[in-house]
């Protein structure tokens, strides 16, 4: 009798000293696995339309322009970035626009930075900097329309200000229009040409 | 009738806004090398409706007085890249690599992607437009902050 209630007891003790053993907690060393994302710089440009034409006024010696081109200019970049910069200039001086034979110079081209500029202004513009010499169509007499960037800048950029401080992303449109006076008379053709368009971030 | 035409106006323009709003893009905007060698990939992306030609070449620019222009490309400068022009669809994305050299450093070039537009029908007066999309790229002796220590020599950043 006494060694059954002794081995009941023992049995009761060895359950009890199992059940600290069973609380103690076992944890695994930590693994880490760090996450990283890069995210690169990018500008990017739209200009709508594609292409425009002209209904050339012989009796006028102009040509109208089917519509105004808007170039709609985004940007995401480092907050290292100083300014963005654009250039807009037409392929050639004294071909602005050419059947092969007659020529459309550009001088005849006149654009405006509607919201920006004062006026159309003749794209001629021309220093030793430009990309084509007296094809520029120049901004306020700069072949240059530049802002700079700014951390603090809350507000979207306004087209009336150059330099204004903008955001290090963002995007703006700028609308072109544009208009062709004092034609030479043209012979029936073709008249084609390009008109550039630049962003520039250093 | 009138639903049909007000229908394809909505149409047009929605459109025209979804042409304006996808713009072509290219990335990285600015790279920086230890000289006299660069080799780097450009991602340019068409997000345009249409079917775009793509010729990447160099430009040279440099500062005035604190402010940026083109201008010409370095001295010496020698650059090559398997894919100067490429053809990109709507959405398509590419990646063109290239090598360039300077002879003398600091360096600075532009790696410039021009998108051009289809040409207008036979008969017509008309402009296309092209965009140039530039990625600013430096050498330098040293790698690290190349960029920032040519634009504070440029005057361009105090």
């Amino acid at each position: 009798m006494t060694k059954r209630i002794f081995a009941v007891l023992c049995s009761i003790a060895l359950l009890l000293m199992a059940v600290p053993a069973d609380a103690q907690a076992v944890t695994s060393s930590v693994a880490t696995v760090s996450l990283t994302m890069a995210v690169p710089e990018s500008i990017s440009m739209a200009a709508s339309p594609a292409a425009i034409s002209f209904t050339y006024n012989q009796t006028a010696a102009t040509a109208t322009a089917s519509g105004n081109i808007t170039a709609t200019y985004s940007w995401n970049v480092a907050k290292t970035r100083t300014q963005l910069n654009i250039l807009v200039w037409l392929g050639s001086a004294s071909a602005a626009l050419t059947n092969g034979a007659t020529n459309i110079p550009s001088s005849d081209v006149f654009v405006n930075w509607t919201g920006v500029n004062s006026g159309p202004a003749a794209c001629t513009g021309s220093d030793s900097l430009s990309p084509v010499q007296g094809a520029d169509c120049e901004y306020n007499g700069t072949n240059l329309f530049a802002e700079s960037f700014s951390s603090t800048a809350t507000t979207a950029p306004t087209q009336a200000t150059q330099f204004a401080a903008i955001p290090y992303t963002g995007s703006q449109s700028i609308v072109f229009a544009i208009a062709m006076q004092n034609l030479p008379t043209l012979t029936p053709g073709s008249y084609t040409g390009t008109i550039n368009f630049e962003a520039m971030v250093q | 009738m009138k639903a049909l035409r007000w229908a394809v106006f909505v149409l047009g323009y929605l459109f025209i806004v979804v042409w304006a709003a996808c713009g072509q893009t290219i990335s990285p905007s600015a790279m920086e090398f230890k000289g006299p060698r660069a080799k780097g990939t450009l991602l340019i992306k068409n997000e345009g409706a249409g079917t775009l030609q793509v010729k990447v070449q160099p430009q040279g620019f440099d500062w005035t007085e604190g402010k940026p222009h083109l201008a010409e490309l370095p001295k010496g400068f020698q650059w090559e890249s398997k894919q100067r022009t490429l053809i990109l669809g709507p959405g398509q994305v590419k990646y063109v690599d290239f090598t360039a050299r300077c002879e003398a450093m600091p360096c600075h070039f532009y790696m410039t992607s021009v998108f051009t537009t289809p040409k207008p029908k036979d008969g017509d007066i008309g402009l296309t437009t092209a965009m140039w999309l530039p990625c600013a790229v430096y050498l330098c002796e040293k790698q690290k902050a190349c960029r920032m220590r040519t634009l504070k020599e440029a005057g361009a950043i105090k």
